[in-house]
């Protein structure tokens, strides 16, 4: 009897240790996370969304609970970067927000697959998102606008210049929203509006007839940084730089070579070391409890970079 | 307070020294050989992985025609090849995420899986016939479009890895090769400064025996040992230092033993001189003996009285008185003269006589007497008035007893390097007793100055003369006579040259 009752908590010792290892090797099973980027270096060294991936994974460096992915590619649309996302079973997918049709079905099949979106530049609020951290980019239209009342006054003809709403970009979208708001607000005179493209050949084109149409612009309101960099060849190839202010967005190598020459006056760089950090923080926090529902939201304001305040070191992407 | 060092034998210095070389070049060889496994293992993992991705690349675009093929002609072998191929291609994504721990491979390894899923559907619908083959075909060549789009990056990645782990292959190549240098040199520096540091003790130690051992062969054997070379001795427990200091130990006895051997010949030298100078002082006293002996026998007034007896005789015309007288003179003479001197055989022979002829005629027809002195020992050298006592002896105690007299006879004869002197008389002998009381006196070899000149006197002078190398044998019987032979060395030559320059005591 004795020696019956022996096995009988052998073997049982023996499952709850089986299962105990099973949990946790479920349980040490690393946070697989993926972020796609554009690699498009012909038109800008670096992007936001690599800038943002770079700095996840330097806050991730000594977190093994989270496993970051990271995709720079030169062709992969933002769709079939979810496709992709859904294929690797990924636990958490992080991507900018991007309001149209096509891009809501993504997020809608991230979510049936239990893939978490961790929402950066630009924020899609009803996608179903875990989370939105990024640059509160409606603050960063109104902080444009302020800038350029500041320095030129109400009275200064402004120019819009923005890549067609109908990407559905949300970043770019919040950025006028907020500087319209600001400018009526303000009422600050807008005269003009640009559609330019993320073809930067394109946007110089469409800008340089901008500019030619409308002689007497005083202010150029950037509402990316393909706009910003095409609109500072143009002013720098015009000889306008006296006379013209032009305000973008991101901060770059080209952008601050820019800067430098004064063919750029402002940019409204986004915090995204402050944005890498706060995505790797919930990361983590999401790491150690897989149940969370929903993260913490984060908007971060603009920097407002000028010549005066880039460093005498080199840029380096 | 110097503790005693443990003894350290040089053949476990020597094992001990061949154990830190096994151990060294063990360890030494465990490392490179850990080093070489290692380099081996990462270059066999490289050529994994780019065999692994290989396989993956080009099994993608394999399948992908290989599915195409079969849903064309549906030929078992061809689903058969495509399903082997799937399945290389898991593996090989599997292995790429074994071996590559980084999430994109493990995100590529899903990835497999889900196009593997999306192919199997094709070849299930192609199977059965379903008629979706192009739809579910799109699918999977939309799996296929995502994998190359993102092949850069895997490309990239494996790229990378490869130079990271080419670079860390390098630099413990570099590390090894420097590792190795360094052991080499500093194996080689313990090895020569051992054998330095062991040689030099070794031989320094018998460096110094070698030295001491010629030394003490050129006969120098008061070499001191200095108390630095003792001190250097003292320093090592081995073999070679014991020997050394057994050496030293041995090379300090013998010196003091040396030490003590000269203290002692000291002690008999000045013993010998002490005792030389005890027989000197004893020979003199035996010559003041001799002369205080003779001294005795020297009866100057007689002779003067002789003289004028010898005048008184001639001027009476009594020959016969004055023969008596001359003979007596010439005994006196003899006695007077030769006192202390040294004389020669024959003259002693003719003192006998002239003593014989004085008492025969006093003892006429009772005394008869017979003289002879061989030729050879005529010359030999005696001391005088030895032989007169022996006969004078014979007369008085052998002749005189017997009523009608006897006879004497004196001789002499040369055996090797001896002379003889034998006076015999056939009178009336001794008693055994007698005899025997004589030898004893003659045994105990004293000088009896109480019983006037006798036969132990006569002997004692020989003695004194020939320092003891003499013998006197006494043969007697009672009414036949007494026979007394004494041997002495023959000395043809004057030993006391001084007794030589004496002149006539008258």
């Amino acid at each position: 009897m004795r020696k019956k009752k022996s096995m009988f908590l052998f073997g049982t010792a023996v499952m709850m240790m089986s299962a105990t290892a099973a949990d946790a090797e479920e349980a040490s099973a690393p946070l697989r996370a993926v972020i796609f980027y554009q690699e498009q270096t012909w038109i800008q060294d670096i992007n936001i969304m690599q800038q943002i991936a770079q700095s996840i994974q330097r806050n991730l460096e000594d977190h093994p609970e989270v496993a970051l992915s990271c995709y720079g590619t030169e062709n992969l649309s933002m769709t079939q970067s979810m496709k992709a996302a859904v294929n690797m079973r990924a636990d958490v997918m992080i991507c900018y927000g991007v309001d149209s049709e096509e891009a809501r079905a993504g997020y809608k099949s991230l979510t049936d697959h239990d893939i978490r979106i961790l929402m950066v530049d630009g924020d899609v609020e009803d996608s179903g998102r875990f989370a939105y951290i990024g640059t509160d980019n409606y603050g960063g239209g109104i902080q444009a606008a302020e800038i350029i009342l500041n320095e030129k006054g109400k009275e200064a003809k402004v120019a819009v210049l923005a890549p067609s709403l109908g990407t559905g970009l949300r970043s770019v979208g919040a950025r006028l929203d907020g500087f319209e708001a600001a400018a009526k607000e303000n009422k600050m005179n807008i005269t003009a509006y640009c559609e330019t493209t993320y073809d930067s050949l394109t946007a110089i084109e469409k800008i340089e007839i901008l500019l030619e149409e409308n002689p007497d612009l005083e202010a150029l309101f950037c509402a990316e940084a393909v706009s910003g960099q095409a609109a500072a060849d143009v002013v720098e190839e015009m000889g306008l730089k006296d006379q013209m202010m032009v305000i973008t967005y991101d901060k770059n190598q080209r952008i601050e070579e820019d800067l430098r020459k004064e063919a750029i006056d402002v940019t409204l760089a986004q915090d995204t070391e402050a944005i890498g950090k706060a995505c790797a923080q919930q990361l983590i926090a999401l790491a150690a409890d897989r149940t969370m529902e929903s993260g913490d939201d984060a908007a971060f304001e603009c920097i407002p970079l000028t010549d005066q305040d880039l460093e005498e070191e080199e840029y380096e992407p | 307070m110097n503790r005693k060092k443990k003894f350290f034998s040089l053949n476990k210095k020597i094992f001990l020294f061949g154990i830190f070389l096994s151990a060294f070049f063990v360890l030494f060889f465990l490392g490179f050989w850990a080093s070489s496994r290692y380099i081996v293992g990462q270059q066999n993992r490289l050529l994994e992985i780019q065999h692994q991705f290989s396989v993956v690349v080009n099994g993608l675009h394999g399948a992908d025609g290989s599915l195409y093929t079969y849903a064309q002609g549906r030929k078992e072998e061809l689903k058969e090849r495509c399903g082997s191929i799937l399945q290389e291609i898991k593996t090989a994504a599997d292995e790429l995420s074994h071996y590559l721990n980084q999430p994109i491979f493990t995100d590529l390894s899903y990835m497999v899986e889900a196009y593997i899923q999306s192919a199997n559907r094709i070849l299930t619908e192609t199977e059965a016939g379903t008629g979706q083959f192009l739809a579910r075909y799109q699918e999977s060549a939309e799996h296929i479009s995502l994998m190359d789009g993102l092949m850069g990056q895997y490309t990239a990645a494996v790229d990378q890895d490869r130079i990271e782990c080419q670079k860390k292959l390098k630099e413990i190549q570099k590390v090894t090769e420097r590792v190795t240098v360094i052991a080499g040199v500093m194996l080689l520096a313990v090895c020569i400064a051992f054998l330095m540091s062991f040689s030099k003790r070794i031989t320094r130690n018998l460096t110094l025996l070698t030295n001491r051992a010629e030394k003490i062969c050129d006969g120098k054997w008061d070499t001191q040992i200095s108390d630095e070379e003792f001190e250097m001795v003292k320093k090592d427990r081995n073999e070679v230092t014991v020997l050394t200091k057994a050496f030293y130990r041995m090379l300090q006895m013998i010196n003091m033993q040396i030490e003590q051997l000269k203290i002692q010949k000291e002690i008999e030298r000045r013993l010998k001189e002490a005792g030389v100078k005890e027989a000197k002082m004893k020979a003199r006293l035996e010559h003041a003996q001799l002369l205080t002996l003779q001294s005795r026998v020297n009866p100057h007034f007689l002779f003067n009285a002789l003289n004028v007896i010898g005048g008184q005789a001639a001027e009476e015309g009594a020959d016969q008185t004055l023969d008596m007288i001359f003979q007596t003179a010439d005994y006196l003479r003899y006695s007077l003269s030769k006192l202390d001197k040294i004389v020669t055989l024959e003259e002693e022979f003719q003192n006998v006589e002239d003593y014989l002829m004085i008492q025969k005629h006093r003892f006429a027809q009772r005394l008869n007497f017979f003289i002879e002195c061989e030729e050879e020992c005529k010359k030999a050298q005696i001391p005088s008035m030895i032989l007169q006592p022996l006969c004078e002896n014979a007369l008085i105690h052998g002749i005189m007893p017997v009523k009608e007299g006897g006879k004497i006879c004196v001789t002499s004869w040369k055996t090797g390097e001896m002379i003889h002197i034998r006076v015999t008389d056939d009178g009336v002998g001794f008693s055994k007793e007698r005899l025997e009381e004589i030898r004893a006196r003659l045994e105990q070899n004293e000088y009896d100055d109480t019983q006037g000149i006798g036969i132990n006197n006569t002997i004692q002078r020989l003695k004194m003369y020939f320092h003891r190398a003499v013998t006197c044998e006494i043969e007697s019987e009672t009414g036949k006579g007494t026979n007394v032979i004494v041997s002495f060395p023959a000395q043809m030559q004057r030993i006391d040259k001084e007794e030589q320059g004496r002149g006539k005591i008258w």
